[in-house]
């Protein structure tokens, strides 16, 4: 207990060091006069008698700092004396400040996009073919505030997904993906799961073979409501259906709806968005009335709506920077083709 | 004797207990003295390190401090004994007599040993 009080209050000492010095200049002044009146009553002369005080008490100063030692926390005091001048020293050179700090900042930064770039492609490799030749798709948006937030990824709205699809000279394909959740029903009590509304050659532009049945056929995304089948993740197959070797042909209930599994990914493939749930289903987009709900739906087919992410393949040959600033191209043909929708609005790629 | 011993580590917060119970409230300049002289001016105590001693002290609760006048007019600050000292100075002395106690078994010649 007298220990932690001795504690606070050397931490307090460090705090207010000047009054209390200034205390301690006294005593000690006290106690040499006191030393000295009595050397002078045993006969010594005044300055006889005041060296024989302070060599009696040995030096004031040294006195001074033992005293001092004790009254704060040394270490603490020195720490907050480096502060001090660190920071002086700072506001002196703001120049150097600012260089400082900002190489930090690039630093910290810096390193931090790596490492989600690391993270994305070293950690969380896409079991594809040919990840270099893969990139992602996105609007960009010259006239909203979306982008002076930096946010460049905007996505991308289906009917411009089907125009670039259809009329590129650059990407041997584009597939779109909405990621959304699904109520899977039907085992002992209905669960969520990760779903993403896919076009149909999804996993061919991804370059996948399955792990068990087939992908999507070429033309399962376009019959309205009439494409009921899905593809599971391994993860899913693997965690919640016990790896059952004739899952394919079975049927499962997601969003009350019966769909009939086709297929199930490689290992290793945990979807598009590596931060969701490895244990995904994959729908086709012309499943999108049974599936979405709101504004979602609402929008689907909306220009101006960016709702679906793309995922395109370069064409062989073809560099990404050639391939933007043709898709760059095209995109300023739809801008004057859809003004209203497409106001301000280009693409750019990511590998 | 040509030296004079000096003050082990940790008995001088003993002796300065010990002293302001036998003599009541009082300096440093005192306190040092008074030392001094209950020892036989066999012990040297650079009167600075008191200082320290008695902060330490103060710290902890066993002593209280509050500024004052000496017998000749000279401004000085008086340390007295808390309650708490008082128990710690009681707890203390037990522990030392045991000490010495011990010790003294050890240092006092016996039949077998000494020749």
């Amino acid at each position: 207990m007298s220990r932690l009080q001795a504690f606070l209050m050397r931490l307090a000492g460090t705090f207010q060091k000047e009054k209390t010095e200034y205390a301690f200049s006294e005593e000690l002044e006290g106690h040499l006069q006191m030393h000295t009146d009595d050397n002078i009553r045993n006969g010594m002369t005044a300055d006889e008698a005041r060296r024989n005080a302070l060599i009696k008490l040995g030096g004031v100063e040294q006195t001074k700092e033992i005293y001092h030692d004790r009254e704060s926390l040394p270490a603490l005091d020195i720490f907050l004396q480096d502060l001090r001048y660190g920071l002086r020293m700072l506001r002196k050179n703001p120049g150097f400040t600012a260089v400082a700090v900002l190489s930090l900042a690039l630093g910290i930064g810096a390193n931090t996009t790596i490492f989600t770039v690391v993270n994305a492609i070293l950690l969380h490799a896409l079991p594809v073919r040919d990840l270099p030749r893969l990139v992602q798709m996105d609007t960009v948006d010259g006239k909203t505030l979306v982008t002076q937030a930096k946010a460049i990824k905007l996505g991308m709205s289906v009917p411009n997904f089907k125009d670039y699809r259809r009329e590129n000279q650059v990407l041997t394909d584009l597939a779109a993906i909405l990621p959304t959740p699904l109520t899977w029903s039907g085992g002992a009590e209905p669960r969520q799961v990760q779903g993403e509304l896919v076009s149909a050659n999804y996993f061919d532009v991804l370059g996948m073979r399955p792990a068990l049945g087939r992908f999507f056929m070429a033309d399962e995304d376009t019959k309205p409501s009439g494409n009921d089948v899905a593809v599971l993740s391994y993860y899913l197959w693997a965690n919640k259906l016990g790896a059952d070797p004739g899952i394919v042909g079975k049927s499962l209930i997601f969003d009350a709806r019966p769909y009939t599994v086709i297929g199930v990914a490689p290992r290793g493939f945990k979807g598009t968005l590596t931060f969701l749930s490895s244990e995904q289903v994959w729908i086709p987009t012309s499943m999108k009335d049974q599936i979405l709900g709101g504004k979602e739906k609402e929008f689907f087919d909306d220009r101006r709506a960016l709702t679906m992410l793309t995922v395109g393949r370069l064409k062989p040959g073809v560099e990404i920077t050639a391939a933007e600033a043709s898709l760059r191209t095209m995109a300023t043909h739809l801008e004057s083709e859809f003004p209203k929708d497409n106001s301000g609005r280009s693409v750019a790629l990511t590998p | 004797m040509a030296e004079k011993l000096e003050v082990w580590q940790g008995t001088l917060a003993l002796m300065v207990l010990k002293t302001l119970e036998a003599l009541g409230p009082l300096h440093g300049y005192g306190i040092a003295r008074r030392i001094e002289q209950t020892s036989g001016d066999l012990l040297a105590v650079n009167y600075g390190t008191l200082y320290p001693a008695l902060l330490k002290l103060e710290q902890e609760g066993h002593i209280s401090s509050e500024w004052g006048q000496s017998d000749n007019n000279r401004k000085a600050k008086y340390y007295k004994l808390t309650r708490t000292g008082r128990k710690f100075l009681d707890r203390e002395e037990r522990d030392w007599e045991q000490t010495t106690a011990i010790l003294a078994r050890f240092l006092a010649p016996t039949g077998e040993e000494s020749t």
